[in-house]
């Protein structure tokens, strides 16, 4: 095999290239992993793992040098002092707004997965089933039942911890076990559960190691500690992310070549052959070009990177971006509407506290239009809960007072009580990403425009939550309750999907049951730009699932010579 | 503040003038790039103010710099330039309130007397206020996250390991 010729070739190596790059490499197949950032290795390139809070020359807070030259990443809550070196900064990678949008990137072996919230909730039947009851995007070519086994599959990979709750509208997985609740978290559960029959407050299930598993093991990873400092990469390897698992598990068959700093500038197609043959790379360091050849190509480069380097993969055969007959992609963006929030405080159990720490709140599953359309917006919103006592220190005054005050900080025996929500967005051809037409970025790539906004329908569903929200508080005698609309912009949540979205119908998508393009077979799409909808739940769990899941096809179809 | 709380502070204003008399503090200089013209007694009185405002206890809450160089670290790096010319204002005017032309040194005052210019200036409005309000934030942001007070006051730890959610307080 020459240098750069392998069997498959996968591009970006987050979570789920991560995935691809595995199932390719277990199975045998040579592969490429190409990344456009620099090379994180686990333990080894995590530089502030260990850090204690008082050895941060900043305790932790940005500089008004990173705040000013970073509008947009720095309204990530984990762009801070000791996670900031994982964040593409604002100058290094430019895009154009047509509307504000906070584009929040990890370029790095790893990607994301570094840094993200670690949340893993299933998608249930009534997610696949939305947009063909609502009639909304198009048709999804798959059901939860498709997708069920992959979840278990990835589950026991990654290891998730949480209850079986026995909900249809969030189902079960392969869990390992919860860490405790705290009073008020099981207060309010049961509260919910007498004054609703469809309100569950459940354990948000969270992927971090609460049990050893030989699998676990034999990735080397230890059991979370609690450290709830999991951005910075954690020694111990107790939540998953891409660097602790998936990528040196894919390295130790010999069958993965890793090349960082590759920039991917397009996807090559063969007018005769009638298929893609592989990418052409720019070297992110010499700017240099190369091309690598493939059977079949992955491109998992993160939601609206894949976007953009599949609209820059022009032909004579394809003017518009490989598979882009219909003219679609880039179009149907959506993403989580995440700007409301609700604060309260709870007077009761004023004699019980918390010890220790947990990498996880509880969760309060979709309830709005479940199973009918029961309001005037479409879909519905999940959300946080958390509860935590209130510390007070009385920081008045100044001098030796001060200081004994400050030694008389104390809990209250009041618990502040929070929850956000987390609102599904409709899809929309106007909410789009296209090639900028005229700018380029300094590999020669155009620069991708964002037109991207909320709607009406997110706007009723934000007063809906805070209505909904208001009076589950208040039953539950919730007091000092305040809602806030933190009118954060679109790509904040960082749960951007679409635009390459799957379907049944070559018409009216770019991609069919198996992630494949419908105009190229041997091009997969499986990180969020394949997603045609985005139901509430966080979707890289998803986005997980449906890598392995697309990948073991892929090696099915080369065993058999199809692709 | 009571009469109470002012003798209290008189007391620590006095002992402080002994231990770090911040014309002759021993602080090395150190030149901070958004705050070239804070000379060496300046950022001395600078420290010493934040001793007034939240004493330095080393011995029992040490950290990893002294008051005076983190404070100063947080204006130089953390507050934007138009807070950092309000914050020179503020130095300047506090300097000037103090003797218009800057002969009298704050610890040339009895501890009455500095107790006094502290508590009238902490109780304002302008920019005086505003630089000794920088200096206290500043101040409890040092102390509160030392090593010492993060586990011994605010039950922090490191690798917990465990959550139990149902503690008797």
């Amino acid at each position: 095999m020459k240098s750069n010729t392998f069997d498959t070739i996968v591009v970006g190596a987050g979570m789920s290239g991560g995935w691809a790059a595995k199932e390719f490499s277990e199975q045998g197949f040579k592969t490429l992993l190409l990344e456009r950032g620099p090379n994180v290795e686990h333990l080894k390139d995590y530089p502030t793992t260990n850090m204690q809070p008082w050895e941060f020359k900043h305790r932790g807070r940005l500089t008004a040098q990173d705040i000013e030259e970073n509008p947009i990443a720095s309204s990530c809550y984990a762009f801070r002092e000791d996670a900031k070196h994982f964040f593409v900064k604002d100058k290094e990678h430019p895009y154009v707004q047509k509307k504000p949008f906070d584009w929040i990137r990890g370029y790095q072996v790893g990607g994301k997965s570094i840094m993200w919230a670690r949340q893993v909730q299933r998608w249930s039947q009534y997610d696949f089933e939305g947009p063909a009851r609502d009639g909304f995007a198009v048709d999804w070519p798959i059901r939860y039942n498709d997708l069920e086994p992959w979840y278990t599959y990835v589950e026991q990979f990654v290891g998730v911890s949480g209850n079986k709750d026995g909900l249809d509208t969030l189902p079960d997985g392969d869990f390992l076990k919860p860490w405790e609740s705290n009073v008020v978290e099981e207060y309010f559960s049961d509260e919910m559960k007498k004054h609703y029959e469809d309100r569950h407050v459940i354990y948000g299930r969270c992927a971090h190691l609460t049990e050893s598993k030989p699998q676990f093991i034999e990735q080397g990873r230890g059991l979370c500690m609690s450290r709830r400092i999991c951005q910075r990469g954690c020694p111990l390897g107790g939540y998953f992310n891409a660097n602790s698992t998936l990528i040196p598990w894919a390295l130790k068959t010999g069958n993965l070549t890793l090349k960082p700093n590759s920039v991917v500038h397009s996807v090559l197609y063969d007018e005769t052959l009638q298929k893609a043959i592989g990418v052409r790379v720019i070297d992110a360091k010499t700017k240099e070009s190369q091309d690598y050849f493939a059977k079949v190509v992955f491109v998992t480069a993160a939601t609206l990177n894949t976007n953009l380097i599949l609209l820059n993969s022009k032909s004579n055969r394809f003017p518009n971006g490989l598979g882009n007959d219909n003219g679609l992609m880039g179009k149907y963006i959506a993403f989580h509407n995440y700007r409301a929030t609700i604060n309260a405080q709870y007077k009761g159990f004023p004699d019980r506290t918390i010890e220790g720490a947990k990498p996880t709140s509880h969760y309060v599953p979709r309830f709005r239009n479940v199973y009918k359309q029961e309001t005037d917006f479409l879909r519905g919103y999940a959300a946080g809960f958390g509860a935590s006592p209130e510390r007070e220190t009385d920081r008045e005054g100044f001098g030796e007072n001060l200081k004994d005050q400050l030694l008389q900080t104390k809990e209250t025996g009041v618990w502040n009580v929070n929850s956000h929500m987390m609102g599904e967005t409709i899809p929309k051809a106007s909410n789009q990403v296209s090639l900028d037409h005229e700018k380029v970025d300094e590999w020669g790539i155009p620069l991708l425009n964002i037109d991207v906004d909320y709607d009406e329908n997110d706007e009723k569903m934000i007063q809906d939550f805070f209505e909904q929200f208001t009076e589950m508080f208040t039953k539950a005698g919730f007091v000092n309750i305040q809602t806030n609309d933190n009118k954060r912009r679109p790509g904040n949540d960082i749960h951007e999907m679409g635009g390459v979205r799957m379907g049944k119908d070559p018409k009216t998508s770019l991609l069919n049951g198996w992630n494949q393009l419908h105009e190229c077979k041997n091009v997969f799409v499986t990180d969020g730009a394949c997603m045609t909808s985005t139901s509430t739940q966080n979707p890289s769990l998803t986005f997980m699932a449906i890598t392995a899941r697309a990948a073991n096809y892929a090696i099915e179809q080369m065993k058999k010579g199809l692709i | 503040m009571n009469r109470r709380d002012a003798i209290k502070n008189v007391g620590l204003i006095a002992g402080g003038l002994t231990l770090i008399p911040y014309a002759c503090s021993l602080t090395p200089e150190i030149v901070y790039s958004n705050l070239p013209n804070i000379k060496k007694e300046q950022q001395d009185l600078i420290g010493w103010l934040c001793n007034c405002i939240l004493p330095e206890d080393i011995e029992n809450f040490p950290t990893p710099e002294i008051r005076q160089n983190f404070v100063l670290t947080q204006v130089n790096d953390c507050l934007t330039s138009e807070e950092q010319a309000e914050f020179l204002l503020g130095f300047e005017n506090i300097q000037l309130a103090l003797s218009p032309t800057k002969e009298i040194k704050i610890e040339m005052l009895t501890p009455e007397e500095q107790l006094a210019f502290l508590t009238l200036h902490f109780e304002g409005e302008g920019v005086i206020t505003g630089f000794l309000e920088t200096l206290k934030n500043y101040s409890l942001l040092h102390f509160e996250s030392s090593e010492k007070y993060m586990k011994n006051y605010l039950s922090y730890e490191f690798m917990p390991g465990r959550y139990l959610g149902n503690v008797t307080v």
